[in-house]
């Protein structure tokens, strides 16, 4: 042990490796309810370095766990075999933002929000805006392929990433993919992306970017009922429509978000959405109007609508602040993430409240509605006997309910370790060994970011306690 | 049906499943075998890659042309590999939606070919790579077992996205058998503005002022006058055009013309033209097939956007030195332009393969690629069509392909590994 941690400090320097219990502490979690201590963490500051602590890793048999912001809410920051957590905090430079070709490289531990607004004064930002995006970093967002409300019309992670500069497990430095928009041979970049670290670690990542919109413009229209809501979400998408965000909470979380920032939502509200369109002054007032109208057709309660930033800003402060509020319904709640087809909204939405009536537990509902992405939160108290079990089996049959609906196990958080037990749901034995060949093939001999995505062999209840004792607390994301 | 691949006929057979468990029993069979296959869709680019090292077995999968689902609400399809873009774009088009892919030759290219070999197409500015369209996929590996990634919804990070190792992968890979895309709404409405400048340098920066504005064309190119009207090889005498094709409502149009017409003269356009929709249908059909009319060489750059106005200035001089008749069509603000060349087999292969590779040393300074997707086939054996060394990691690809294939039987010898 004292010549790994000679050889790591050789590499980083004897400030940037902690080996003590109190240091490790804090590298024990991320924003699942998982844990798992790493024996070593290391701070690199550059490729060549995580180049070093790979080999040095290797060398000793150590799995490799690479760490963001720990934002992550599947688990997959959780050095669950122990080994080396290489933490990217250090490795958080913006190297260039290119206006002309409207592209930044960055290093992995550069803070997604950071990054557009140091590209705001170039007129341009990073399109993909996962709700931790004032904490999470972009090599996280590359593990997790990580999404966000603006998702629906920009698309998520791999659609924004040019190229990286990955270190493999043998500690080989090379690219995949580059600053151009078109790159020769497989696709490496994109099969990298969404991988959560299991394949290869991002060193430096070349991102496209976006210009900033001329207008936004952001509209709330309350509903008596999800069921009303989701039926003008799916004749927004029907009508040929994609806004920039379609968001919408129901009656629990209006109720817990209303407590908590006074978002002024009418009484009675059941459910709520959030429509923003974004573009050149004329299409987004074409697009509003239009949205508007058929908004009017499912008899809203009320709409109301923003262009400027704070009056806007207003707007989202209900659907921003609801997870912290939902603390105020229950001691925990467990976040569950899938996705369906967005016309399926109304069927599966009742199955869950109808599970939520058969168990007795209430659910929240919070969505990325048009995009199909539900993120249905099961109220609980972990301090009651039995409540963890419950929920967890409760989150695994919303997941199948949306498997069978003809929708996925994942929109946005990853599998990790969550979920693992679950992919059988969605793939055979010949889907998973396909998969699991790109690990023989990046030979990693399975050293980075063990046990996670593919299932262990246990039983979803086997593994319900370690797995998701579900304590996503104020300040949690989605 | 076209099997001839770099003017070889598979030695073994032509195969035409039309059912899944046939495809996997044919592939079984070549791997145990170590027999080479290579699967055709529409066969419109045959010609692209390097001459394969074995071709036993050809396998149509024109017989696969189902539309398996296609929720209009969803924005969503699944289909068939084998069902043709032409035939999928008209299904869509009847709920006012489309695939944003506009590859050449619609009406033969298969949409499995498409996302096998990645046409160059004009739709990507707004809408992105054609990559991006794809949400699912179900491949046969050449061992033939049949698997599936992905699914049908618009957001998922449910498993590894394997659909990325066959985008773009020649059918070195596997087979692909299905596809789900995510659908675009067609604009309310759309029209194409034609932009004329004396000089090529005036409209690079015409181009660039446009994509430096929150205007998002669906599709952009530009090119030279003499490309539409026949009149290859009239040097300098051109005009340089940009073509570019926007969408919205009436009044988004009106603003966006607007935008564009003062950007244009700010730039000194000699003439500004608005084509309406119809005549700016058959426009970029035109455009995108272009690489049908005879040319004896057709070359696929890519670099950062701007190095693109350079690059073609270089590579135009070189050519006009060589006296050899010339066409670019450049997708700005994409980063790629398309190289036709005529006349240069009367040169003979040492000295044209000299002028291609010297092109290509003008693309490589700036960091760009050179891919020559047609060449004479004899060529091949002495250019590498596909720049390989330009690929940094192309020793993991090699053992990528080495997993997947390890007999070899795809597309053998045929892609840039």
């Amino acid at each position: 042990m004292n010549e790994i941690i000679r050889s790591l400090i050789n590499v980083v320097g004897s400030d940037n490796v902690l080996w003590q219990d109190a240091d490790l502490l804090v590298y024990e979690y991320d924003g699942s309810v998982d844990r798992g201590t790493p024996v070593f963490v290391v701070l690199p500051e550059t490729t060549e370095e995580v180049s070093e602590i790979v080999r040095i890793a290797r060398e000793n048999s150590l799995p490799v766990v690479a760490r963001g912001a720990g934002t992550g809410l599947s688990g997959g920051a959780i050095a669950e075999h122990g080994g080396v957590v290489i933490a990217m905090s250090r490795m958080s430079k913006i190297i260039e933002i290119n206006d002309r070709d409207r592209y930044a490289v960055v290093q992995p531990g550069v803070v997604n929000l950071d990054l557009s607004v140091k590209t705001a004064p170039h007129g341009l930002y990073y399109a993909p805006d996962p709700s931790s995006q004032r904490a999470c970093t972009i090599g996280g967002n590359i593990a997790e392929n990580s999404g966000g409300p603006h998702c629906l019309a920009y698309g998520v992670t791999t659609n924004h990433v040019l190229g990286m500069e990955v270190v493999l497990s043998d500690g080989t430095i090379t690219w995949f993919g580059g600053k151009e928009r078109e790159s020769l041979g497989y696709d490496m970049r994109g099969i990298t992306i969404g991988s959560e670290g299991t394949l290869a670690i991002a060193t430096t990542i070349v991102v496209r970017l976006l210009r900033i919109p001329e207008t936004i413009k952001t509209m709330l229209v309350v509903f008596d009922d999800v069921e009303t809501a989701s039926a003008a979400v799916s004749g927004i998408i029907g009508a040929g429509i994609v806004p920039a965000a379609v968001e919408m909470m129901d009656h629990f979380c209006i109720q817990a978000a209303e407590a908590a920032v006074g978002a002024g939502y009418p009484e009675g509200a059941g459910a709520v959405l959030l429509v923003e369109v974004e573009g050149i002054e004329e299409s987004v007032a074409d697009e509003s109007e239009e949205i508007e109208s058929i908004c009017r057709e499912f008899g809203p309660l009320e709409i109301r609508v923003a262009t400027a930033t704070d009056e806007r800003e207003k707007l989202w402060a209900g659907r921003k602040g609801v997870l912290g509020a939902l603390g105020r319904l229950a001691p925990n709640y467990y976040l569950v993430d899938g996705t369906i087809p967005r016309t399926k909204l109304v069927d599966v939405l009742r199955q869950i409240n109808e599970l939520s009536e058969r168990t007795g537990y209430r659910i929240a509902n919070l969505l990325h509605a048009g995009d199909g992405n539900l993120h249905p939160s099961i109220l609980f108290d972990e301090r009651k006997p039995g409540d963890t079990e419950n929920i967890l089996a409760i989150g695994a049959e919303i997941l199948r309910i949306c498997v069978d609906a003809g929708g996925v196990l994942s929109g946005e958080h990853g599998i990790g370790l969550e979920k693992q037990e679950l992919m059988t749901l969605m793939f055979n034995e010949e889907d998973m060994a396909a998969m699991s060949m790109l690990k023989i093939a990046f030979q990693t001999k399975d050293s980075f970011n063990p046990g996670k995505v593919f299932p262990t062999g246990a039983a979803c209840g086997d593994i319900s306690q370690a797995r998701a004792i579900a304590r996503v607390g104020p300040g949690a994301y989605i | 049906m076209n099997t001839i691949v770099d003017g070889l006929q598979p030695t073994k057979g032509i195969e035409k499943p039309t059912s899944l468990g046939e495809v996997s029993s044919i592939l079984r069979d070549a791997d145990n075998s170590g027999l080479g296959v290579i699967p055709i869709g529409g066969g419109t680019r045959l010609h692209v890659g390097r001459v394969p090292t074995k071709y036993d077995i050809s396998i149509f999968m024109t017989g696969f042309k189902n539309v398996v689902s296609h929720n209009p609400a969803d924005l969503t399809c699944t289909v068939e590999a084998g069902i043709t873009l032409g035939e999928l774009q008209d299904i869509l088009a009847e709920h006012g939606q489309f695939l944003a892919i506009d590859a050449p030759f619609p009406e033969h290219s298969t949409v499995g070919g498409i996302m096998s070999s990645l046409p160059t197409g004009y739709l990507r500015w707004q809408l992105g790579h054609p990559r991006d369209t794809v949400i699912g996929m179900e491949v046969l590996l050449p061992s033939g077992t049949i698997t599936k990634s992905g699914g049908q919804v618009v957001k998922n990070v449910s498993g590894y996205d394997m659909a990325r190792l066959h985008i773009g992968g020649f059918g070195s890979l596997g087979v692909i058998s299905k596809i789900s895309f995510k659908l675009t709404p067609k604009p309310r409405g759309e029209l194409t503005l034609r932009t004329s400048f004396s000089d090529d340098k005036s409209m690079h920066e015409f181009v660039s002022d446009i994509f430096s504005t929150s205007l998002m064309p669906l599709a952009a190119a530009c090119t030279h006058e003499t490309t539409y009207s026949n009149e290859m090889g009239k040097y300098p005498d051109y005009t340089s055009v940009c073509y570019l094709r926007i969408g919205g409502g009436i009044r988004s149009l009106t603003k966006q013309t607007s935008m564009i017409d003062t950007i244009a003269t700010n730039h000194c356009a000699v003439k500004r033209e608005r084509i309406d929709t119809l005549q700016s249908e058959s426009l970029w059909q035109e455009i995108r097939d272009y690489s049908g009319k005879r040319f004896e060489i057709i070359g696929r750059i890519s670099s950062v956007p701007s190095n693109i106005h350079e690059i073609e200035k270089n590579i135009s001089k070189k050519l006009n030195d060589s006296k050899l008749g010339h066409t670019m069509i450049c997708q700005p603000g994409f980063g790629t332009s398309l190289l036709f060349i005529r006349g240069i087999e009367t040169k003979g292969e040492e000295s044209g393969v000299r002028i291609l590779k010297s092109l290509r040393q003008s693309v490589n300074a700036y960091k760009g690629t050179l891919v020559y997707e047609k060449i004479p086939i004899s060529w091949k054996h002495s250019l590498d069509v596909w720049n390989a060394d330009q690929i940094p990691a192309l020793q993991q690809m090699r053992i990528l392909k080495q997993t997947y294939d390890p007999n070899s039987i795809m597309s053998s010898g045929r892609f840039v590994i």
